[in-house]
């Protein structure tokens, strides 16, 4: 089963009024799912796949958002 | 001889029938007669055919500290709100220990933006019970209020700091459960947790450390009264919130309560999660269970400064580096700088129509504050220059401390967004008043839906508009006598001009205690506002000294 992978990833607004990054999975059955990064997280996704512009994140793994999203959650645990 | 009556209306009467021209006479606090009714009043009010409505029911507010300082919960009283829920998002402000009060102070600072100089000046602490709360609020209110009982409140009395470090054991969820009783008793109309929150060392919120027993036992106690529970899922997931329907389902079945989540919203971008979800929620809700989505009408807008990243500039890589890996004085000097501002405003050609479009929404310095309100293409026409140099200009001006908006970037969808608000099991809600008030408004949204989705759309009709604000949400939260004109309710009234009704310009006042300020906006086409049968604000004469609120469900008996 191939794993899923980032198809395409957009801006959008988010409940307290700041920028997010919902970034669009294709699984490998065929169905998609969004997940919604916070700055933290987007910044930190867009290091680990080395790109500059969300339009290069596509074909580029989950495993890299669920990584990205580690890194917002434990700067909580690091306070 | 009647107390008051209006004449001349066009009634809307909250139950989503048609509207009909008739007078409303009131006495004692109360409808007394409606339709073909005449008679001699002590006072009288010519609505002039204008529309005559059951004043609205805000669900989801967080004035509870509001309320201490300003019993008419300015301004959503003058928007025609004559009902508020606070207390939504596990946090009230009672019952509370002396103890943890600073605790409190800094989740409503960092939930709600509730700076520490307002409780520090405006609130006077001498309550600790809720009972003793909503006696403090009752002595000078104009508002109904219809309070929520904090779930994290009732973790932080019982367990102290462990609140925020594990779940509890079987003593001190009895404990908790007692607490809800005796709060129920004084008048709660529910109970609220939250499992996204965090206080403002960014630690979660102490109803987020509870496991499903403990709040299955609350939600029993909530059972023994019939009560609310309201939650905030984990919105920003579909699935996640898929699954707290389900798991708010299951509790609505088992101790027959009522349950409604909030927020949920629809960008373009999760149009197929919400569709999902309210799927499930459609679900449920024939199984019996009772599962409130909130929707809320008004779109959402994104504010930026260049002192703080903002992932709206994500699209710009050197904008974004800039913001995102320089300090002040390195974005100054960038900005600064003619061949990297050159760099910059060739960059963001690329997105050329989103650059006059953006909105001047607070500095600091006097001689810029004209310019508050305007869009980046007024001001660069004013200044002789292009709508990115004066964003560039603006915030050096102000060293960084010029706050811009792009409105309009969320829920802003109206097809979609209509849809949404007509679903039968949707809940209109979510506004947040109280909260939130130095990033944006939370106020209006009564009007915006009045002026966008029934004039603008065509998208719903007026009665149905005016139910879903008064008798669907009274129904909904058990809120006894309100919602609907007919003799015997209270009578809690809007008169406004079905044509005028709106929100006004969002704008920054100075009125918070401590020299605070926050966002609001006035109410455009509202008439007269009427709790308990008392004028409590008017276009004409602003606020008055009426106090007729009263805490619903109230006391038990």
């Amino acid at each position: 089963m191939h794993e899923a992978t980032i198809v395409d990833a957009r801006i959008a607004a988010a409940h307290e009024g700041v920028a997010e990054l919902v970034v669009i999975l294709r699984h490998g059955n065929g169905g998609q799912s969004e997940v919604a990064l916070d700055q933290l997280a987007a910044a930190a996704l867009m290091d680990a796949c080395e790109v500059s512009d969300p339009a290069e994140l596509a074909g580029h793994s989950w495993e890299r958002v669920r990584d990205a999203l580690g890194v917002s959650w434990n700067r909580y645990l690091q306070q | 001889m009647f107390d008051l009556i209006i004449r001349n209306a066009t009634i809307v009467d909250g139950s989503g029938s048609p509207a009909y021209s008739g007078n409303i006479a009131i006495q004692d606090g109360r409808i007394s007669e409606i339709g073909d009714v005449d008679g001699r009043a002590h006072r009288s009010i010519d609505a002039g055919g204008k529309t005559v409505t059951p004043g609205f029911i805000d669900p989801h507010t967080h004035f509870d500290a509001q309320l201490l300082w300003d019993g008419q919960a300015r301004p959503a009283l003058a928007h025609g709100v004559t009902t508020i829920v606070p207390g939504n998002c596990s946090l009230s402000l009672a019952p509370l220990k002396a103890k943890h009060r600073m605790k409190l102070v800094g989740m409503f600072n960092q939930i709600e933006e509730m700076p520490h100089k307002a409780f520090a000046e405006g609130v006077e602490w001498n309550w600790e019970s809720f009972e003793d709360y909503l006696t403090r609020i009752s002595e000078n209110l104009a508002v109904n209020v219809a309070p929520l009982v904090g779930h994290s409140l009732l973790r932080l009395w019982v367990m102290d700091d462990d609140s925020m470090q594990r779940t509890a054991n079987d003593d001190e969820i009895a404990e908790m459960c007692s607490m809800l009783r005796q709060c129920l008793d004084a008048g709660a109309v529910g109970m609220s947790t939250s499992f996204v929150d965090m206080d403002e060392t960014l630690q979660p919120v102490p109803s987020r450390y509870a496991d499903n027993h403990e709040l299955e036992a609350l939600a029993a106690v909530l059972g023994e009264f019939g009560r609310m529970l309201q939650i905030v899922p984990e919105f920003y997931d579909g699935d996640l919130t898929i699954a707290r329907v389900d798991q708010l389902a299951e509790l609505s079945r088992k101790y027959d309560i009522p349950t409604t989540f909030s927020p949920l919203f629809v960008n373009r971008d999760n149009a197929a999660a919400v569709d999902r979800v309210m799927a499930r929620v459609n679900e449920q809700f024939a199984t019996g269970a009772k599962v409130w989505p909130q929707v809320q009408t008004r779109p959402i807008d994104i504010s930026f400064s260049f002192a703080v990243p903002s992932l709206l500039f994500i699209r710009f890589p050197t904008w974004y580096r800039i913001m995102r890996f320089s300090s002040h004085d390195e974005i100054v000097a960038a900005f600064s700088d003619p061949d990297q501002r050159e760099e910059l405003i060739q960059e963001a050609a690329r997105m050329a129509p989103l650059w006059p479009t953006l909105v001047l929404r607070q500095v600091a310095s006097a001689g810029n504050q004209p310019l508050v309100g305007k869009t980046l293409a007024e001001i660069a026409e004013i200044r002789g220059t292009t709508p990115v140099d004066a964003m560039i200009d603006l915030s050096l001006e102000e060293d960084l401390d010029a706050h811009f908006l792009s409105a309009n970037m969320g829920h802003n969808d109206d097809e979609r967004v209509a849809s949404l608000l007509n679903e039968p099991n949707v809940h209109i809600g979510a506004s947040d008043g109280g909260a939130h008030i130095l990033s944006f408004s939370t106020y209006g949204d009564t009007g915006y839906l009045f002026s966008r989705f029934v004039r603008e759309c065509n998208a719903m009709s007026l009665e149905t508009a005016v139910k879903k604000l008064t008798s669907e949400t009274a129904d909904i939260w058990g809120i006894p006598e309100r919602g609907l004109l007919q003799p015997g309710y209270k009578a809690d009234i809007a008169i406004f001009d079905k044509e005028q009704i709106d929100r006004g310009d969002e704008y920054y006042v100075q009125d918070v205690p401590g020299d605070g300020s926050r966002y609001v906006r006035d109410s455009i086409g509202v008439d007269t506002v009427i709790v308990a049968g008392e004028v409590a604000w008017s276009a004409v004469d602003g606020y008055t000294s009426s106090v007729r609120g009263e805490i619903l469900p109230g006391a038990t008996a």
